[in-house]
């Protein structure tokens, strides 16, 4: 068994390169930082050899979390047999930088030059120069076109059985050189590991045997005073002179930076000064509109209302010919049917909504959008980057949450992973149309407007709360992000994946939401000792009522309501699921809404939005934030989603009651109380320390 | 002291030097920002901050207060 990785720059085409060697489909898009976790696969061509997937790095030395996991991978007690290299044929200078690098670990490495097919001819390399000069096997791929990828298994293959490590050719000051044989000499480790310790400084040094520390603190100490100044800067220079000297030898040098190309015109419009909003604001409506408004909503009414009743009445008639037990019919048409069935109604309008979201991902307009984003989401105390957390996070909460890992400034990172959830993922989308559409059926739209400007806005005061009173930001750092040139979307590609993320949202319909289905079924149709029973004294019933006195000031007091959000905590869609079932046996879900009211339903919405979001996303918070933060975290968004509720519903209820007069003293109120949050946030406005300046 | 962010975007410069205070900014040079290296400046964002660059063969987004780390002189 070979273990192959594949390590390079952020967009370099690693995943296509890995969808391409193993046929898989995992996630690939036009952007830094799309990978953000180590992935394992087996190559199509050759069942021998495992093919792991990393994140992006520039350098080996990492920034972000991300960034971390593939150079701890890296230089690991187990690392790889052999590292592909994949090199972006169009950049090949920077991605260089990396090579360089790669080559001082002692693993055998094959470069794969990807998209060669980019290149123009005159501006070709010569690679069998490169070759020779690298001293190292070199195969030109397309990843997307997949082409030359039996040539680079084969190789891959070769090369991995010589177990031949690649010679560091390139060479440094010689003080560095001079304390890098010591260090290896004292510690017996690797070209790799020593050179790091130089580059770090004193006072960076391992745990471990005292001597060792003080010989090898002693070596660097020496160094630094020889060189007076910065070694790491030597040590990039003179990476980049090795660099810039082999491009003089391979390739056409002579590039017009001032060159407008079709992206620059493209970014004109969409990075200007006046369209950059509005453009934004009009593709996500634009999305929004077509997949939910224009396709979605019709289709979903039409399964919820005809087809669904229609197989539920012709199971029931299949049961009772077949003589089945009255028991499981009702449990399989009013439990089973309507709560996974009201589900998967939604999926066509996820799709659609899948699909275009994979469209804008592939296209390299998400950078474009965290980058004009960038100035407003620090003032909030996020980064450019936790855009595009958010515009993953309303596909699901999960790839939200993990992409916060590119984001290499901590606070700005976990406040990203803490307001995530409060974008309504397409489980949430489904909760709220289906609310929505009982409660408000003359202002579906606006009503599904409020709330999301409700949940945008919790982003916005949550994040300005947390950066200024409990995440401070407590070191400094850099912030350069690439920006992809825009390509055509691979409508063959875009849909394999939403292919993929649609079978995952129907395994879990029939997995968690089925068992799920069942068991609230049971709860609501006995009583405590376990005998048939009404649904007013069933289980449910009891528990849903020694809670549901707290959530009467939110002015859905009803133990239906607040057994669903409870069953909500596992999967947003068990709301559905939960109502569905209750209400076939209470009259209908027309009517346990029609109690609550409309405001009502709405700061049920919003609460349902707020709160802890499902289990999968818990856990991924979890493992995201650690123990102590997490906790804070899932309690606060939990008491937020409480307030929210409440000041929604009140207001809601003055409007209702005596139009928008009577409710100004109470909106005054809440004026109040944010610019006050407001103003305090100004005095501890977070900027980044530029002292040093 | 000329830097990146005095530029003016449609200009380009030449890199002369590098102000690092702490780790976190080698990546500056890691990207391949160092002295000679020449950077086009594209367009600033819809806010003034960050700006858009071009260097070797790629195009990125810097912060103004990254930007300031970097000296620079006008190529003509």
């Amino acid at each position: 068994m070979i273990e192959i990785a594949l390590a390079g720059n952020p967009n370099s085409g690693k995943s296509t390169l890995f969808n391409a060697i193993t046929g898989d489909s995992l996630e690939v898009g036009n952007w830094a930082g799309v990978t953000v976790e180590k992935r394992a696969g087996t190559a199509r061509a050759n069942s021998g050899i495992t093919i792991v997937d990393l994140p992006g790095i520039y350098a080996m030395s990492a920034h972000s979390e991300e960034e971390k996991i593939t150079e701890n991978y890296l230089t690991s007690e187990a690392p790889p047999d052999l590292i592909i290299n994949v090199v972006d044929a169009v950049n090949m200078e920077r991605n260089l930088f990396l090579t360089t690098q790669l080559f001082e670990l002692g693993i055998p490495i094959v470069i794969a030059l990807n998209r060669t097919d980019m290149v123009s001819e005159k501006n070709m390399p010569d690679i069998s120069a490169l070759r020779r000069l690298l001293r190292t096997p070199i195969v030109p791929v397309s990843a997307l076109k997949g082409s030359g990828i039996d040539k680079l298994l084969d190789e891959a293959a070769a090369e991995a059985e010589k177990k031949r490590a690649p010679v560091p050719l390139c060479r440094f000051p010689e003080a560095i050189e001079k304390a890098a044989a010591e260090i290896q000499g004292i510690l017996r480790c690797g070209r790799h590991a020593a050179l790091k310790l130089i580059e770090r400084g004193l006072y960076h040094s391992f745990g471990g045997d005292e001597r060792e520390k003080t010989d090898v603190d002693d070596v660097i100490y020496r160094c630094v005073r020889l060189r007076g100044g910065s070694v790491s800067k030597a040590m990039i220079s003179a990476r980049y002179g090795y660099i810039r000297n082999i491009m003089s030898r391979v390739a056409v040098s002579g590039r017009d930076l001032s060159k407008d190309t079709l992206s620059d015109r493209i970014d004109r419009i969409a990075l200007g000064r006046y369209t950059a909003v509005p453009l934004f604001a009009a593709v996500i409506g634009l999305i929004y509109f077509i997949s939910v408004i224009l396709i979605g909503n019709p289709v979903s009414e039409w399964l919820s209302g005809e087809v669904l009743v229609k197989i539920s009445a012709v199971t029931e008639n299949l049961l009772l010919s077949l003589g089945v037990k009255a028991f499981f019919i009702r449990l399989i048409c009013s439990g089973i049917i309507s709560g996974v069935g009201g589900v998967l109604c939604f999926l066509p309008q996820l799709s659609v909504l899948l699909f275009f979201m994979g469209l804008l991902e592939d296209c390299g307009y998400m950078s474009r959008i965290a980058f004009s984003a960038d100035r407003l989401m620090r003032y909030l105390g996020l980064s450019g980057k936790s855009v595009i957390s958010l515009l993953l996070g309303s596909g699901c909460s999960v790839p939200g949450i993990l992409s916060g890992r590119t984001i290499e400034n901590s606070s700005e990172r976990n406040i990203t992973i803490v307001t995530t959830p409060f974008i309504p993922c397409s489980a949430k989308l489904t909760v709220i149309i289906f609310l929505a559409g009982i409660a408000a059926t003359d202002f579906k739209g606006i009503t599904m407007l409020l709330v999301y400007i409700v949940c945008i806005a919790s982003v916005a005061v949550t994040a300005f709360i947390f950066s200024r009173f409990v995440l401070k930001n407590d070191y400094d750092s850099c912030f350069i992000m690439e920006l992809p040139d825009y390509k055509l979307p691979s409508v063959k590609n875009t849909l394999k994946y939403t292919l993929h993320k649609i079978r995952g949202f129907i395994f879990k319909a029939f997995t968690v939401i089925f068992i799920a289905c069942i068991i609230i079924w049971l709860l609501s149709n006995y009583n405590t000792s376990l005998k048939p029973a009404e649904l007013d004294d069933s289980v449910l019933a009891e528990v849903g009522k020694i809670i549901s006195p707290v959530f009467e000031p939110l002015g859905w007091g009803n133990w239906m309501m607040v057994s669903a959000m409870l069953c909500g905590l596992i999967a947003k869609e068990n709301i559905i699921g939960t109502l569905g079932i209750l209400s076939s046996g209470a009259g209908g879900i027309d009517i346990i809404l029609g109690e609550i009211g409309f405001a009502g339903t709405v700061s049920y919405l919003i609460f349902n939005l707020l709160c802890i979001p499902c289990a999968a996303s818990v856990a991924a918070m979890r493992k995201e934030l650690g123990g102590k933060k997490f906790t804070v975290a899932v309690v606060y968004q939990s008491l937020y989603a409480y307030a929210a509720a409440y000041a929604v519903y009140h207001a809601l209820i003055i409007a209702e009651s005596g139009g928008i007069s009577s409710a100004a003293p109470f909106m005054l109120i809440i004026m109040l109380a944010l610019s006050g949050v407001l103003i305090l946030g100004r005095a501890l406005r977070p900027e980044h320390n530029t002292k040093s300046l | 002291m000329f830097t990146l962010a005095d530029a003016e975007p449609g200009e380009t410069v030449e890199v002369e030097e590098i102000i690092c205070c702490g780790e976190y900014d080698m990546r500056i040079m890691e990207m391949g920002i160092l002295p000679g290296t020449e950077i086009h400046i594209c367009s600033r964002g819809p806010m003034g901050d960050p700006i858009k660059i071009k260097l070797l063969n790629y195009t990125a987004a810097v912060r103004l207060k990254d930007a300031a780390k970097i000296i620079v002189k006008r190529l003509l």
